[in-house]
C-alpha cells in the first residue's frame, strides 16, 4: 500500500462534489436495490450514459455507489414483505422476515443496516490492504474451484435442514431439477424446453420471488391485521439491533470475508455467498434450530456477507477486466467510457492506485451513509408490516408481478411465481425445507456448468478435483476436505463423543 | 326528441367522436414521423457489448428525432427472444432492433427457429464492427498464429477456449482445427466471452476466442495478448502487432466479423425507417462518439439502409455454402458438436 496515494485518495475524497455523488449513487442504489426485479445491473446501467459529462473518479464512484447501496437496499423487501429486493438478500428474508412478524422489523432492518456498513468498512479496508493477495486468488480459483464451492453450497443443506433430514434432501433435489429445464449449458440439448421462453431456464429470482413473497401473500390472505402477528406491539428498537450486531465480530467478520472471496470468484457472486455464509451461521450456532424463526444472526450474517461481496468482486474487474457478474459488467463498462483501463495498474501507485484507493474511499464513506440513513429513516418503514393484509397483499402481489417481469421481460416468470408460490405454500405447510430447495435451484447450474467443464479440462478424469500433483490446482482438495468434513463431521463428532 | 334536436346532438357526438378517434391514433401532428419516443430493443442484457453501443448512441439520436430513444434490453436465447419479439411488433416505425449479424443469423439457424424468418425484417442501418480474435496466455511467449499451431502441435500448451456449445465461436474453434491445422488437445466451452477471456488469463486454457473490445481488457491485464485478427477489419490501431488469419488460408469474417444492425418489424414503412437511419447516422458521426471509440476501442461504422440490406441479404445462405464447404454442412456441425461435447 503505498501511503502517499492513500492521503492523496482522501484529499480527493474530502470534495464536496465527491462527496455529493457518493450520496446520490447509494441513495439511487437503496431505492433500486429495494424494488423487486430492479437489482443494480440495471440501475447501473440506466445511469452510465448520464455519467458521460462527469470527472472519470465521480463517475465510477457513482456507479459503485448504487451497487454497494443496492446491496443493503435488497434487504428492506426482505425484511418487510418476504421479497427478495435483490438476489444477494434472499437469505436476509430467512430471519428478517420472522423478526417482522413478531414486531421486530425495526430491529432486523437495524441488524442489516449495521452489518452491512460494518462488513463493508472491514471488507473494503482488507481490500485495500490485501489486494495483491486476492489477485493471485483470483488467478488460482477456476472451473474445478468452482464446482466444488456449489458441492460445499450443496452439501450445507445437511445444516440448513431442521427435522427431517430426508425431506431436506428431497427439497434440495427438487431445486436442482428446476435447474435443469432450458437449453443445457454444455451440450446442445434443450430440456422441456420447445419454446424460446424456456430456452434460458428457469429464473431463480422468480422462483425466490414466488417461494417466499407469493407463498407468504396466500399464508397472510388469511390472517387478519397486519405482517405482525396478532397483537405483537412495534417494539424492536434500532438500538437493540446495532448491539446485537456489534456484540458479534466473529459472525460479522466471517460472514464479510464469506462474501469478500466468494465475490472474488467469477460467476460466483453474491447469490451464493449469502447462503454460505447464512449456512455458516447456522452451523456454527450453539441454537441452530432458532434459524429460520427470527434468529438475528441469521439477518446478520446474510448482510455482512453480501455487502462484503463488493469489495471482493471489484478485485477480478479491477485488475483483470473480468465481469464477475452483470453489475461489474457494467462497471467495467463505465471504467472504459472513462477512458480507464481494468488491469494490474489499478493497483500500481505509478498507475492508476490514486483513483481506486478514492473509489474505495468513496465507498468506506458509502458505508458509513447506509449506517446512518439506515438506522435513522429505513428502521421507520417497521411500521409498515402493521397496515392491514387488505393493503399489503395487492400491493406485494402487483410488486412481485411487476419485479418478476422486470427480470428479463419474459412471460414464462409470471408462470413460474404463481407455481413456486403454490409450490412454497405447500412445502411451508408439510415442513419441506424452503432452504435446501432454493440452495438447490440456486447452486445446480453453477455445479452442472463447472462439472462438465472440468471433466473436460481433465479429459474425463475426476482425479482433477484430489490431485493437485497432476492438475496444479492446489486449492481443490482444501475445498473437498471441507465438504467430507461437513457431511461427515456431526457422525464422527458424535460417535467420538460416545 | 324532435328530429332537428335529434340530428343537432348525433351530429356533435360523432364530431367529438371522430375527434376522439382521432386522438386515439395518435395523429396529432399532421402526420409527422416521429410524433412519440422511440423503443430500441437490445436482444442482450444491460451491460454488454450491444447494449453499451445504444446505450452510447440512444441519446445523441434524440436531436435529429426530436423524440427520444428508449432501450428496451429483451435478452434470452441467444438473441432469439428479443427478436421474436420484435418480428410481433406493430411496423409502425417506433420499435425497432440491434442485432448482430451473422452471429444472429447463426444462431437462428442452428437452433432451426419456427415461426419467423431473420429475413422477415426491414434493414435500417449498422452503427459499428466488432468480432473474434484469439487471445493467448503471455506465460507461453506466443506471438503469432504459426507459433500458436506450433506450440500445441508439439504439445506444449494446452487447452483453447470458445464461448457456448454449438455457437459461431464453436464453429470457428471448429474451423481453425479442420483448416487451419489448429491441433488444440481440448476445446473448451465457457458461458460466454468475460468467462472464457477469464479462463486465459488464469491459464485454465492456454488460448482462446475474444472479442476486440475484450481482447482489450485482456492485453490491459497483462496475463494475456490479442495474437490474431479473425476479422477482415483492420484493428492494428488497436493492437499494432496483430497477426491476421489471412496469412494462413482464407477468410473467416462470414462466421467471425459481426455488424451492430438496425432492423425493424416486417412492414415497416421505407420513410420511417430511413429517418431512423438518419437519426443514427448523425449519432455515429457525433464528436461524442468519436470520443467514445477512442476511449473504448469499439469501432463505429454507420452503414445507411441500402448498405445494411445488402448486408443481411442471404446471409444465412452464405453460412450454410460456407459449412457446407468446411465441414459438410450444418447438420455434420451439430452432429460434431454433439460427439465432442
Amino acid at each position: 500500500m503505498s501511503f502517499a496515494v492513500f492521503l492523496g485518495a482522501v484529499e480527493a475524497l474530502l470534495n464536496p462534489v465527491t462527496l455529493g455523488w457518493i450520496f446520490v449513487g447509494i441513495m439511487i442504489g437503496i431505492i433500486v436495490g429495494a424494488l423487486p426485479g430492479l437489482g443494480p445491473p440495471l440501475g447501473m446501467a440506466i445511469i452510465l450514459p448520464l455519467t458521460l459529462p462527469l470527472q472519470p473518479a465521480d463517475a465510477i464512484i457513482l456507479l459503485i455507489g448504487v451497487y454497494s447501496g443496492s446491496m443493503y437496499g435488497g434487504s428492506i423487501a426482505a425484511v418487510l414483505i418476504n421479497t427478495p429486493g435483490v438476489s444477494s438478500s434472499a437469505a436476509t428474508m430467512f430471519d428478517g422476515y420472522p423478526m417482522s412478524k413478531q414486531g421486530k422489523a425495526a430491529e432486523a432492518l437495524s441488524i442489516s443496516a449495521t452489518a452491512s456498513a460494518i462488513s463493508g468498512l472491514f471488507t473494503i479496508t482488507a481490500l485495500i490492504l490485501f489486494s495483491p493477495l486476492l489477485i493471485t486468488m483470483v488467478l488460482a480459483v477456476g472451473t474445478p474451484e468452482r464446482f466444488l464451492i456449489a458441492v460445499l453450497g450443496l452439501a450445507m443443506i445437511t445444516v440448513v435442514t431442521r427435522g427431517s433430514v430426508a425431506k431436506g434432501i428431497l427439497a434440495g433435489v427438487t431445486g436442482l431439477l428446476v435447474t435443469t429445464v432450458g437449453s443445457a449449458p454444455m451440450t446442445l440439448d434443450r430440456r422441456y424446453a420447445d419454446s424460446l421462453l424456456l430456452f434460458d431456464g428457469i429464473d431463480f429470482v422468480a422462483v425466490l420471488i414466488g417461494l417466499f413473497a407469493i407463498a407468504e401473500m396466500m399464508k397472510l390472505a388469511g390472517q387478519e391485521g397486519g405482517i405482525a402477528e396478532g397483537d405483537v406491539v412495534i417494539g424492536g428498537s434500532v438500538l437493540e439491533g446495532v448491539k446485537t450486531t456489534v456484540r458479534h465480530p466473529v459472525t460479522i467478520v466471517k460472514s464479510g470475508m464469506i462474501g469478500m472471496i466468494v465475490g472474488a470468484i467469477p460467476g460466483a457472486g453474491a447469490t451464493v455467498s449469502n447462503f454460505v455464509a447464512y449456512s455458516e451461521a447456522v452451523r456454527s450456532s450453539d441454537d441452530p434450530d432458532s434459524f429460520g424463526t427470527g434468529n438475528e444472526m441469521g439477518v446478520l450474517a446474510s448482510e455482512a456477507s453480501n455487502n462484503g461481496t463488493v469489495a471482493g468482486s471489484l478485485v477480478p474487474a479491477l485488475s483483470f477486466g473480468i465481469p464477475g457478474s452483470s453489475s461489474t459488467a457494467v462497471l467495467i463498462g463505465g471504467l472504459l467510457m472513462h477512458n480507464l483501463r481494468p488491469g494490474p495498474s489499478m493497483f500500481q501507485a505509478d498507475g492508476n492506485l490514486l483513483l481506486t484507493y478514492t473509489m474505495l474511499l468513496a465507498l468506506l464513506a458509502g458505508n458509513v451513509l447506509i449506517l446512518a440513513f439506515g438506522l435513522t429513516m429505513v428502521t421507520k418503514l417497521g411500521y409498515l408490516t402493521k397496515i392491514d393484509t387488505d393493503y399489503i397483499i395487492p400491493m406485494v402481489v402487483v410488486l412481485s408481478f411487476l419485479g418478476t417481469y422486470a427480470l428479463r421481460v419474459n412471460p414464462i416468470d409470471i408462470v413460474t411465481i404463481i407455481f413456486f408460490g403454490v409450490i412454497g405454500f405447500y412445502m411451508v405447510r408439510y415442513n419441506y425445507s424452503v432452504i435446501a430447495f432454493v440452495l438447490g435451484v440456486v447452486l445446480g447450474d453453477i455445479a452442472e456448468d463447472n462439472l462438465y467443464r472440468s471433466l473436460q479440462l481433465s479429459d474425463g478424469s475426476w482425479m482433477i478435483f484430489i490431485n493437485p500433483f497432476e492438475y496444479g490446482r492446489w486449492i481443490s482438495p482444501f475445498i473437498v476436505l471441507a465438504i467430507v468434513a461437513l457431511l461427515f463431521g456431526p457422525f464422527i463428532k458424535r460417535a467420538i463423543s460416545r | 326528441m324532435e328530429r332537428r334536436t335529434f340530428l343537432k346532438t348525433t351530429g356533435a357526438m360523432s364530431t367529438v367522436g371522430i375527434a376522439g378517434l382521432a386522438g386515439c391514433t395518435g395523429d396529432d401532428d399532421n402526420g409527422e414521423f416521429p410524433s412519440e419516443n422511440l423503443t430500441w430493443m437490445i436482444p442482450w442484457s444491460e451491460g454488454g457489448g450491444t447494449d453499451a453501443y445504444a446505450r452510447q448512441l440512444a441519446p445523441l439520436m434524440e436531436d435529429p428525432l426530436g423524440q427520444s430513444v428508449q432501450i428496451d434490453n429483451r435478452p434470452g436465447a441467444g438473441s432469439l427472444q428479443g427478436s421474436e419479439w420484435l418480428h410481433g411488433q406493430d411496423p409502425d416505425g417506433y420499435t425497432f432492433g440491434t442485432v448482430n449479424t451473422p452471429g444472429w443469423d447463426f444462431t437462428w439457424r442452428a437452433q432451426e427457429v419456427e415461426g419467423w424468418d431473420v429475413e422477415d425484417f426491414e434493414p435500417v442501418s449498422y452503427a459499428g464492427i466488432f468480432g473474434y480474435t484469439l487471445i493467448v496466455n503471455n506465460q507461453h511467449d506466443i506471438s503469432d498464429f504459426g507459433e500458436l499451431r506450433d506450440a500445441y502441435a508439439d504439445d506444449e500448451i494446452s487447452g483453447f477456449g470458445f464461448q457456448g456449445v454449438g455457437s459461431d465461436s464453436h464453429l470457428g474453434t471448429l474451423l481453425l482445427r479442420e483448416n487451419y491445422d489448429l491441433a488444440y488437445d481440448t476445446a473448451v466451452a465457457y458461458d460466454g466471452g468475460g468467462p472464457t477471456q477469464e479462463a486465459v488469463i488464469s491459464n485454465e486454457v492456454a488460448a482462446g476466442f475474444a472479442t476486440n473490445t475484450s481482447a482489450v481488457a485482456a492485453e490491459e491485464s497483462g496475463e494475456a495478448t490479442a495474437i490474431v485478427n479473425l476479422m477482415d477489419v483492420d484493428i492494428t490501431d488497436t493492437f499494432p502487432e496483430i497477426d491476421s488469419i489471412t496469412n494462413y488460408g482464407d477468410s473467416l469474417a462470414w462466421i467471425t466479423e459481426f455488424l451492430q444492425a438496425q432492423i425493424a418489424p416486417p412492414g415497416t414503412p421505407e420513410e420511417e425507417r430511413q429517418i431512423i437511419s438518419e437519426a443514427v447516422r448523425e449519432a455515429c458521426e457525433s464528436e461524442d462518439s468519436q470520443q467514445w471509440v477512442e476511449e473504448t476501442g469499439n469501432i463505429i461504422e454507420y452503414g445507411t439502409m441500402e448498405e445494411t440490406a445488402e448486408r443481411l441479404d442471404g446471409v444465412v445462405d452464405t453460412i450454410e455454402s460456407e459449412v457446407d464447404a468446411a465441414i459438410g454442412g450444418f447438420d455434420e456441425f451439430l452432429r460434431i458438436v454433439e460427439e465432442e461435447s
